[in-house]
């Protein structure tokens, strides 16, 4: 039951994109932030996520030690 | 590749985890350090488990000093809520590291050879050595943890511990960040950092996104589930350093249980931090399988680490960025006299520069001058203080100003990568891929750069490898705006001094005055930073045709040194930057 509400915590994918961690408060019909302005269900804050971590284009890519020397 | 592998022993609702660690490492013989808090050594389960583990599977045991202090004895003489070691003050120090010596050596019938602490100040090491002098190694400090890891938890992280090392070393006795610069100045401990650190993204951005731990890299959103490369390719990036420090690297991971089951931060289910935890414990045992990695316990690295690396040695890393896929090259150089960052994606500027030469005592605790900021303070950072130029003037930085035909260009705005770095007897040679320069008369130019560092300076030489026009001749102006600093805000600069020499020589008293100093045939140019007693000087080698200090305002308020040379095909210029102990 405990791990079910922890998983619930989410950061505001706002104040992330930032690189500042603010958990998001819940009123009982949405996320919001008390940071920003931001608010949204899971699936949106899931789904921003999802764009934040395009940033990383090599986010699948293995670099091998023998890459790496050759980068 | 050296690995120490930590797990700190708390309890709480946590514990099934730290269990859930323990038999990863067992099932995979990997050697453990138990890092074991206060409070632990009261729960005689806990104790009974720890003594199992050691008998066991061989488990160091070693003594946790960061949190958990609550005992009797603690709720009596202090009490309150919870508050980091390094932060109480100098008695409250003395009183909690002897508790936890009391402790250890009651529960375990010997002293400790291992301690960990996100920090430990200088005035922590000091009673640590005097109380437990059998102590030999310590987790010291994070590896640029501070203003960007304040911001990003909200403004609510009071940890600063920018500006040292990235590896061991052997902390001094008056900064504790600040590598020795011989026996006498060595605090008598090891110092090891907590966790390994990206050195590309610890310096843009948090070091808690990107390091050893795997949950960090969660933290971070650098996994897609189960699918992490990046943990991988950072333990790699670490490998890679053995081929410019004689074979040598390090890499730990100290991992509180938290972090694998529910953690605020980790919107991955638990299973998934479990997983990728294991993961990178068993890419260790592929590795030592294959040779290429040893696990010690801290004890045994300390013992490894006296006797193969001695005070004094530097040390150099090469970080290519692996995450973004930028394929950025930094390089970092250490030694005790200094800690330097070249930004090769600047066209080779330094960007980060910390004097160590300056030698600048700092404790932290409620009854320090600096309070909770244990930060060594730097006379470069360019991501505090703009670097290159951008809405107005720039910040603190180096480059290289290259005038043609009353147009300058600025090396900072070209891409390089690090070509070769040697490891030469009296010093480390990085010679970087040479910069384009395309001027708007249609002048194409490049021009090669080679740093030589070595006790304290740094030899900045510039080639004109490539002109389109063999016969020109360019101004070419080698320029440092400095400042000072631990935090991203600009400190007083009163009673600061500039000089140049030369044919005109002058000087002047920092007042914010927007002041200029030339003189032509100039050979020095200096700053004096009594605040943090240090000098920094740029000194020619190839004679300068003039040399400038520049007194910033208050809206740009810091120093510029500059001397200027032709730059021909025929013709390099080489120009020393020197830091000094300076009152």
């Amino acid at each position: 039951m405990a791990e079910t509400r922890l998983r619930k915590v989410m950061r505001c994918p706002v104040c992330f994109a930032r690189e500042n961690d603010v958990t998001l408060m819940n009123n009982g019909t949405e996320y919001y932030c008390v940071h920003c302005s931001y608010h949204g269900n899971a699936e949106q804050i899931a789904g921003m996520y999802a764009d934040i971590r395009r940033k990383y284009r090599w986010i699948q890519r293995r670099v091998t030690l023998d890459e790496l020397r050759k980068l | 590749m050296y690995l120490n592998l930590l797990h700190r022993i708390y309890p709480g609702s946590g514990y099934p985890f730290i269990l859930l660690q323990q038999s990863y490492a067992h099932e995979l013989g990997l050697k453990v350090t138990l890092m074991v808090q206060i409070d632990a050594m009261q729960d005689p389960s806990i104790v009974a488990d720890v003594k199992r583990f050691h008998e066991q599977y061989g488990d160091e045991i070693g003594l946790s000093l960061s949190l958990g202090y609550d005992s009797p004895e603690f709720r009596e003489r202090i009490g309150g809520p919870a508050e980091f070691l390094w932060l109480y003050n100098t008695s409250e120090k003395r009183f909690i590291i002897q508790l936890g010596v009391d402790y250890f050596r009651k529960t375990f019938g010997h002293d400790p050879r291992s301690v960990a602490s996100y920090h430990l100040d200088s005035v922590s090491v000091q009673i640590l050595h005097e109380i437990c002098p059998s102590v030999e190694i310590a987790v010291a400090g994070c590896f640029e943890e501070g203003v960007k890891v304040f911001h990003g938890c909200n403004n609510s992280w009071y940890l600063f511990t920018e500006g040292m090392p990235w590896g061991p070393w052997y902390p001094s006795k008056t900064h504790t960040l600040r590598p020795a610069e011989n026996e006498n100045d060595w605090s008598g401990i090891i110092g090891v950092p907590h966790l390994s650190r990206d050195l590309s993204l610890s310096y843009e951005g948090r070091n808690d996104f990107f390091a050893s731990h795997p949950a960090n890299a969660q933290r971070g959103l650098a996994n897609v589930g189960y699918e992490h490369p990046y943990d991988y390719n950072l333990c790699d990036l670490y490998r890679y350093q053995e081929d410019f420090n004689k074979g040598f690297s390090y890499y730990n991971v100290f991992v509180s249980a938290g972090w694998l089951a529910g953690h605020p931060t980790i919107q991955d289910p638990s299973e998934v931090s479990q997983k990728l935890y294991r993961d990178l414990l068993e890419y260790f045992v592929e590795l030592r399988n294959q040779g290429k990695l040893t696990d010690l316990y801290m004890h045994e690295f300390a013992s490894w680490y006296r006797q193969n690396l001695p005070i004094g040695t530097p040390e150099v890393y090469l970080a290519k960025e692996v995450l973004y896929g930028s394929k950025k090259h930094y390089f970092w150089y250490i030694d005790p006299s200094m800690r330097v960052l070249v930004d090769a994606n600047q066209g080779g500027s330094i960007g980060d520069l910390r004097p160590y030469v300056g030698r600048v005592p700092v404790a932290t605790g409620s009854d320090q001058k600096e309070l909770m900021i244990g930060s060594y303070p730097y006379v470069i950072q360019s991501i505090y203080r703009t670097g290159t130029q951008h809405h107005f003037l720039d910040g603190s930085r180096t480059t290289l100003l290259v005038t043609h035909a009353d147009e300058t260009l600025d090396l900072c705005a070209c891409q390089t990568r690090v070509d070769q770095i040697a490891r030469e007897e009296f010093g480390t040679r990085l010679t970087l891929t040479p910069a384009q320069l395309v001027f708007s008369d249609g002048l194409e130019i490049s021009i090669a750069t080679e740093y030589f560092f070595t006790n304290g300076a740094i030899q900045m030489t510039r080639r004109l490898q490539q002109s389109s026009d063999p016969t020109v001749s360019l101004n070419a102006r080698e320029y440092l705006k400095g400042c000072y600093g631990v935090t991203e805000y600009p400190e007083d600069m009163r009673g600061i001094t500039l000089s140049v020499d030369g044919d005109h020589p002058q000087a002047l008293e920092y007042i914010y005055g927007r002041r200029v100093l030339c003189s032509p045939n100039a050979r020095l140019v200096t700053a004096v930073i009594p605040q943090i007693t240090t000098s920094v000087r740029l000194e020619s080698v190839t004679p300068a045709q003039s040399g400038c200090a520049v007194e910033g305002m208050l809206f740009s308020p810091y120093y510029t040194l500059a001397l200027d040379y032709i730059l021909s095909l025929d013709r390099e210029i080489s120009t020393w930057l020197k830091l000094g102990y300076a009152k």
